[in-house]
């Protein structure tokens, strides 16, 4: 597994873990509300397990095992996909405070970051969108 | 594939069909007219849909591709394998049995089971997170 993917996957493992310990205190505050938990944090929650679990754990997966090209840099160009985890961690960190401050200009910077990774890493994925190993050129017959 | 796997991706599919199913009796609920309590089952349908396949089909394919964690025990501690499987199952059916209760029966009670929901999606949650780390190896 290349370090990226391994980074990319510890930090969603991260997001799930926060995110479920958001979303069974939510489950519980349903049914006992005197725990005075702030609405905001169903949006955190979602945001969380949505981008931060979900979306993070299978591009970090894609970038491991999706066909390699040739070449010195078989993954692409590994400076994007360092960029790419640091933008995707940043706007979903940036979302989530920006929810339970109720910034909307916090939330959108947050997003338009994530995006931008996700951007990152749809043009580091592209190329190896192809058949594991080319056929071999058909030969004369015996 | 192991066996655990194949349980995983099992499921994950009869929570599809689940979740894909309640959301299409909350749509109908304005077409045919029915009681609004159905629209209190939509978040319900969605963490049918988000846990019960999404997320147990990343995990199952995660536990059977990921680099083997010891060669007596390539998949991590079985027993901890089960009680993920186990702790997130139980948890989405109680849930689902509180929010039913909840939306149709407000009176009977059923809502306590919301607390024991929370702690075993929770624990299966975790319980993954232990379970695969240390299978996040580089080369």
């Amino acid at each position: 597994m290349p370090r990226l993917s391994a980074w990319l996957i510890r930090a969603a493992l991260f997001h799930l873990s926060v995110g479920y310990l958001l979303g069974a205190a939510l489950l519980v505050h349903r049914r006992w509300p005197w725990l005075g938990l702030p609405g905001q944090l169903l949006l955190v929650h979602q945001e969380l397990l949505v981008v931060g679990w979900t979306l993070q754990f299978v591009l970090a997966v894609a970038y491991w095992i999706l066909p390699r090209r040739p070449g010195r840099q078989p993954r692409g160009s590994l400076g994007s996909g360092w960029v790419a985890l640091a933008m995707l961690n940043g706007g979903v960190c940036l979302t989530a405070l920006a929810h339970l401050r109720a910034w909307p200009i916090g939330a959108l910077s947050g997003r338009v970051s994530s995006l931008a990774a996700v951007g990152l890493m749809a043009y580091l994925l592209w190329p190896r969108i192809r058949p594991a190993s080319l056929p071999p050129a058909p030969g004369p017959t015996p | 594939m192991p066996r655990l796997t194949r349980l995983f991706l099992r499921m994950g599919l009869v929570y599809l069909l689940a979740g894909s199913g309640l959301a299409t009796l909350v749509q109908a609920q304005p077409v045919l007219g029915w009681s609004s309590s159905w629209l209190l089952l939509r978040p319900t349908a969605w963490h049918l849909i988000f846990i019960g396949w999404l997320t147990q089909v990343i995990m199952g394919v995660a536990l059977w591709m990921f680099p083997s964690a010891s060669r007596s025990q390539p998949h991590g501690s079985p027993w901890l394998g089960w009680a993920v499987l186990a702790s997130l199952n139980l948890g989405l059916l109680l849930r689902l049995v509180a929010e039913v209760a909840l939306a149709f029966w407000p009176a009977s009670g059923a809502s306590k089971l919301l607390g024991p929901a929370a702690i075993l999606l929770l624990a299966g949650a975790w319980g993954f997170a232990v379970l695969i780390w240390p299978r996040i190896r580089t080369r």
